[in-house]
C-alpha cells in the first residue's frame, strides 16, 4: 500500500497553506423566481408546468404519457393513477421495465433548473436512471435561487444513504457532431410539475 | 515630462514610416520626445523562447538606456508586455528596473491613461476593422477580452472612435489570435498561416478596407499572406491613423 | 494507442492540411466557446465565482495531505474501501485485484480522464476483461480504437458519417445512416443491455468532499449512475486533487463547470455518492501519479486546480486547428501541454511550443490556471534541460550577442535588410519557411534610427 508514501510526499512537496475564502454571498437572485425556474428547466430540455392542485397532475400525464403502461408514483393515494407496488423493485435491474416514474424533488434551484432528489424515496434508486420518462414534482415554495442557498439549505444529512443528487433535464448527449439529442441512457423525457 | 521613444527592433528596420508616425503623433500633443540611439530590443525573442538567460543582457540594456524618462512609449503591446510583465525575472535586480518596468507603456494606454486625450485630428473616411492583438488586450488590459464577463472597455477602440470619418466594423470573432507568436510563426508554420488566413477572412466578410492593429509584428504576418492572396485589404498600423500620416 | 510522445508542429500540419476538416473542427468547438460566454454572461458574479474557486482550489492543494485524510476517514466511515496507488499500474493493478476477487469479466466505464492517464483499458483487456466504455462519445473512440480528442467531447473530431459507418459495422444500425438522433438511440439500446449485464462499474470522480467523504460525479447521459446502481461493485477512481474541504463548496465548482464546458447551467445528473448501495461495494482509488512531486514545482502546482471543463481547448485557436490527437498526450490543448512536460519533459518538449500564448485560455479557465503563463515557463524548463533544438539555442545566444551592443544591432539590421532585396525567386527558397505562405515585408531603405540620425536637429 502507497499510502503512507503519498501522504509524506504531499506533505513534503505542499505549498505554503492558503487561506478558504468564506462561503459567497454574491449568488445571483431574480426578481421572479418561478418564472426563472421554469425557463432553466426548459433551458436544460424539461418541460415545467405550473400546477395549483395534486388533482391537477392525472390529466397532465394522461396527456403528456398517453402510452406509458408501466407507471411507478410516490405521491400516494392522491393521484389516482394506478402505480406499480414498490414490491416489484427488489433489484436495481427491476426498474428496467419502468416506462414513467412520477416522483417528488425536495427543492428546485432557479439559476439552472436543477432538483435534488435522494435514494430514499424510491424502492431502487436505480428508477431515476432507468425509467423511460421521469415526472418530477416540486413545491413552488422549495425554490431557491442558486445552488449556494440549495447547499446550504440541504446541509449534510443526506450523505447518510447511499445516493442523492441534483437531476436537471432529461438526459442527453451531443456527442454526434454536437448535436444535442434528449434521451441518452437515462429518462427520455423530464416534465417538471410546480405546485404552487 | 521627458518621454523616451522605444521602437521595437522590428519596426524599425521593417516599418520605419510607424516609427515616425509615432513619433509624428506624441509631437502633435507638443510632448518632448527622444528617441535614445543606443537602443536595440527587448529581447522578447528570446524570452519566448525560453532562453531567460539570453534575455538578461539584453533587458539591463534596455534599463540602462531607457531609465533617464519619466514615461518609455512604445508602438506595440507585446513588447511593452515583455518589459513590465516579463523583466522580473530577469532583471529585477537592475538599478532602475522598478521605474522602468513600471513607466513603459504602449502608445494607446500612454494616450489615454497618462495624456487623457480627449481629441485627436484626424480623419479616416473607411471601413476598419480591429485586429486586437493578444499581448496588448490579455497582458496589458487594453480591453476587456471576450472571455472576461466584466464591464467591457477598451482603450484602443476608445482612441480610433476620436477618428473623423471612420467606421469600425464589427468581427465575427473580434479578438482571436491571428497566429504570429512570434517563433511560433515559424515553429508551427502550417496552423501559423491558417490562423491568419481565418482572421484575414473575418475582417473581408465584416466588410472592412482597412485593419489596423496596434502589433506591427501580427500585422506583418497578416500582410504577409494578404499580399501573396491579393486580398483586397490595407493594413496599417494604429499610430498611422492616429497621427493621420496614411498616404 | 498507448504510445505517448509526438511533435506536435508535424501532427498539426498534417490536420490542416484538410482545410475543410478543420473549418468544420474549428467552428464546433468555437460554437461551444460561444455557448460558454452565454452561459458566463448570464451570471453577474461571473468573475467572483472564478476567484473564489481559485482559491478554494488553492486552499485545498495547500492542505492536501490533512483532507486526504479527513476524506479517507468520513468514507470510512460511510463503508467505502479507500485504496492508494502510487502510479498507474498501481492504480490498473488495484481495479483489477478488486475485479479478480468478484471474478468480473465485463465492466462498464464512464468518463474518466484518470483512467486513460493510467491507460487502464489495455490492462483489464489483457487480463481477460472486457470494458465498455458508456459515455457516447467515449464508445465512438473506443470502437475507432483511438484516445479521445478531446476531454469533455471525445469524439469532436468524428464526423457523423464515420459514426454511421461505426455503428452500422459494430451495432447493425442502417447503412448510410447518420441522423445523429438514431445513431443515439442505437447506442442506448445496445448500452442498455451491457448496463443491466455488467459485473461492476468505474467512474472518475468530479469532486471529492473531506468533510462528508462523498464523491460527486457529474454526467448528461446518465451513464455514471447506470454504470454504478446497476453492478454490484463501483469503483470510482480519482486524482489526489480532486479534493474539495467542504460541500458548501460544490455550489462554486458546480455553477463553473457545465458553463465552462458546455454552456448549460449544470449537467443533467450531479451525483453524490455517499457510499455503498444495501449489498454493494463501493472503493474510491486514490492516484497519485506524479501529482504530489507537481505541488512543489512553484510555476506549475495550480495547474492541479484543473476541473477538467475543457473550456481552454474549446478557446485554443492552436487546438481548434490541430484537433486533440496532435499533442499525442492523454490530455490535449493548454491544459495538457501544461501537464504533459511534468511527466516527461522529452517526450512533450514540443507542447509548450504549440502556442501563442494568447492568453485566451488563461482568462476562460474557471479556476484561472495561469495556462499561457505556465506554457512559457515550461519552454524555459525545456531550454534548461538542454532539449531545445540546438540550431535554434545557437540562434538565440547570436540574437542576444547583436542585441546587447547597439553597434552590433545596426550592422545586423542593415543586413538584413539587404538580404531582403535579394530577387524573389533566391529569397523564396525552401528554407524560408516564413515565404511558404506570406510574404515578407518590402526592405525599407532605411531604418527609422537612421532617418532618425539624420533629421534629429529637426526632430528635437
Amino acid at each position: 500500500m502507497s499510502r503512507e508514501s503519498i501522504l509524506a510526499s504531499v506533505r513534503a512537496h505542499k505549498p505554503a497553506s492558503i487561506d478558504l475564502p468564506s462561503a459567497p454571498t454574491f449568488g445571483i437572485r431574480y426578481e421572479d423566481i418561478s418564472t426563472q425556474f421554469k425557463q432553466a428547466v426548459e433551458s436544460v430540455g424539461g418541460i415545467c408546468t405550473e400546477i395549483n392542485a395534486v388533482e391537477e397532475i392525472k390529466p397532465l400525464i394522461d396527456q403528456h404519457y398517453a402510452d406509458a403502461k408501466t407507471i411507478f408514483h410516490t405521491i400516494g393515494d392522491e393521484l389516482p393513477i394506478p402505480s406499480l407496488s414498490a414490491r416489484e423493485f427488489s433489484t436495481p435491474h427491476d426498474g428496467d421495465k419502468l416506462d414513467l416514474l412520477i416522483t417528488r424533488g425536495t427543492l428546485g434551484v432557479a439559476e439552472n433548473g436543477a432538483i435534488w432528489v435522494e435514494e430514499k424515496q424510491l424502492p431502487q434508486r436505480s428508477l431515476f436512471f432507468l425509467t423511460q420518462h421521469l415526472v418530477l414534482v416540486v413545491k413552488a415554495s422549495t425554490l431557491l435561487h442558486n445552488l449556494h442557498e440549495a447547499y446550504a439549505s440541504l446541509g449534510l444529512d443526506h450523505t447518510a444513504q447511499p445516493w442523492a443528487g441534483f437531476i436537471a433535464g432529461p438526459s442527453k448527449t451531443a456527442d454526434v457532431e454536437q448535436c444535442l439529442v434528449i434521451g441518452a441512457h437515462g429518462s427520455r423525457s423530464l416534465l417538471v410539475l410546480l405546485e404552487t | 515630462m521627458k518621454i523616451g521613444l522605444f521602437i521595437p527592433c522590428y519596426v524599425d528596420q521593417l516599418y520605419p514610416h510607424v516609427a515616425k508616425a509615432t513619433l509624428t503623433l506624441l509631437q502633435q500633443l507638443n510632448l518632448d520626445v527622444d528617441y535614445p540611439l543606443a537602443q536595440t530590443c527587448c529581447g522578447q525573442p528570446m524570452g519566448n523562447t525560453g532562453c531567460s538567460d539570453d534575455v538578461k543582457p539584453v533587458a539591463e540594456h534596455f534599463i540602462k538606456t531607457f531609465k533617464p524618462y519619466d514615461y518609455i512609449v512604445c508602438p506595440s503591446g507585446s513588447c511593452t508586455s515583455m518589459v513590465r510583465n516579463h523583466y522580473k525575472d530577469v532583471a529585477s535586480h537592475c538599478e532602475g528596473y522598478d521605474h522602468v518596468s513600471t513607466r513603459t507603456m504602449e502608445l494607446c494606454e500612454f494616450l489615454v491613461d497618462v495624456i487623457q486625450i480627449k481629441e485627436i485630428n484626424a480623419s479616416l473616411p473607411y471601413r476598419v476593422g480591429l485586429h486586437q492583438s493578444c499581448h496588448g488586450l490579455r497582458e496589458l488590459r487594453l480591453a476587456k477580452s471576450s472571455e472576461r464577463m466584466d464591464a467591457p472597455f477598451s482603450k484602443v477602440t476608445q482612441l480610433l472612435a476620436m477618428v473623423k470619418g471612420i467606421e469600425l466594423v464589427e468581427l465575427d470573432r473580434k479578438d482571436e489570435c491571428c497566429g504570429f507568436g512570434g517563433t511560433f510563426a515559424i515553429a508551427e508554420e502550417a496552423i501559423s498561416c491558417q490562423m491568419g488566413k481565418d482572421r484575414i477572412a473575418d475582417h473581408l466578410q465584416a466588410g472592412a478596407q482597412i485593419m489596423t492593429g496596434i502589433d506591427m509584428s501580427c500585422l506583418m504576418h497578416l500582410n504577409g499572406l494578404i499580399t501573396r492572396n491579393g486580398d483586397p485589404l490595407r493594413v496599417v498600423h494604429i499610430a498611422e491613423i492616429l497621427a493621420g500620416t496614411i498616404k | 494507442m498507448t504510445q505517448m510522445h509526438t511533435h506536435h508542429p508535424k501532427k498539426a500540419a498534417a490536420f490542416v492540411s484538410d482545410q475543410a476538416r478543420t473549418t468544420w473542427h474549428n467552428k464546433a468547438l468555437w460554437f461551444v466557446r460561444q455557448k460558454r460566454d452565454k452561459a458566463a454572461a448570464s451570471l453577474p458574479e461571473w468573475e467572483q465565482l472564478r476567484d473564489t474557486a481559485a482559491q478554494i482550489k488553492a486552499h485545498s492543494l495547500s492542505n492536501l495531505d490533512e483532507y486526504l485524510e479527513e476524506f479517507e476517514r468520513n468514507a470510512q466511515a460511510k463503508g467505502i474501501t479507500i485504496h492508494w496507488a502510487a502510479t498507474g499500474d498501481e492504480h490498473n493493478q488495484i481495479v483489477y485485484d478488486i475485479l479478480k476477487t468478484h471474478q468480473v469479466r465485463e465492466v462498464v466505464k464512464s468518463k474518466s480522464m484518470l483512467t486513460e492517464e493510467c491507460h487502464l483499458n489495455p490492462f483489464l483487456e489483457k487480463r481477460g476483461i472486457t470494458v465498455i466504455d458508456t459515455d457516447l462519445g467515449e464508445r465512438i473512440v473506443q470502437l475507432r480504437n483511438e484516445p479521445p480528442s478531446h476531454i469533455v467531447l471525445p469524439a469532436i473530431h468524428v464526423k457523423k458519417e464515420e459514426i454511421g459507418e461505426l455503428f452500422h459495422e459494430h451495432m447493425g444500425t442502417k447503412k448510410g445512416a447518420s441522423d445523429p438522433k438514431y445513431l443515439t438511440e442505437s447506442a442506448r439500446l445496445d448500452l442498455r443491455k451491457k448496463f443491466l449485464d455488467a459485473e461492476a462499474g468505474i467512474t472518475g470522480v468530479n469532486f471529492a468532499v473531506a468533510e462528508t467523504g462523498s464523491v460527486v460525479v457529474c454526467t448528461n447521459e446518465g451513464n455514471a449512475d447506470l454504470g454504478t446502481v446497476l453492478p454490484p461493485i463501483h469503483i470510482a477512481c480519482m486524482g489526489l486533487e480532486k479534493i474539495i474541504p467542504k460541500q458548501e463548496n460544490l455550489g462554486v465548482f458546480l455553477r463553473l463547470l457545465a458553463r465552462s464546458a458546455t454552456g448549460q447551467p449544470i449537467t443533467t445528473y450531479s451525483s453524490h455518492f455517499n457510499g455503498p448501495q444495501k449489498g454493494s461495494e463501493m472503493h474510491v482509488v486514490i492516484v497519485d501519479n506524479g501529482r504530489s512531486e507537481l505541488l512543489s514545482r512553484k510555476k506549475f502546482w495550480r495547474s492541479l486546480s484543473c476541473i477538467r471543463c475543457g473550456a481552454c481547448m474549446n478557446t485554443c485557436p492552436i487546438y481548434r486547428r490541430s484537433g486533440g490527437h496532435s499533442y499525442g498526450y492523454v490530455i490535449p490543448g493548454p491544459i495538457g501541454s501544461v501537464l504533459a512536460p511534468n511527466k516527461d519533459l522529452a517526450a512533450h518538449k514540443s507542447l509548450p511550443f504549440a502556442s501563442t500564448l494568447c492568453g485566451s485560455c488563461t482568462d476562460v479557465c474557471p479556476v484561472k490556471i495561469d495556462l499561457h503563463h505556465q506554457l512559457l515557463a515550461w519552454r524555459e524548463e525545456v531550454v534548461k534541460a538542454g532539449k531545445l533544438n540546438p540550431g535554434k539555442r545557437l540562434a538565440m545566444k547570436l540574437t542576444s550577442w547583436v542585441l546587447q551592443s547597439p553597434q552590433r544591432y545596426k550592422l545586423a539590421g542593415k543586413c538584413a535588410r539587404l538580404a531582403m532585396k535579394l530577387p524573389r525567386v533566391f529569397l523564396y527558397n525552401p528554407l524560408n519557411i516564413w515565404g511558404r505562405q506570406r510574404d515578407l515585408p518590402p526592405a525599407p531603405p532605411e531604418s527609422f534610427q537612421e532617418w532618425y540620425t539624420k533629421n534629429r536637429d529637426k526632430n528635437s
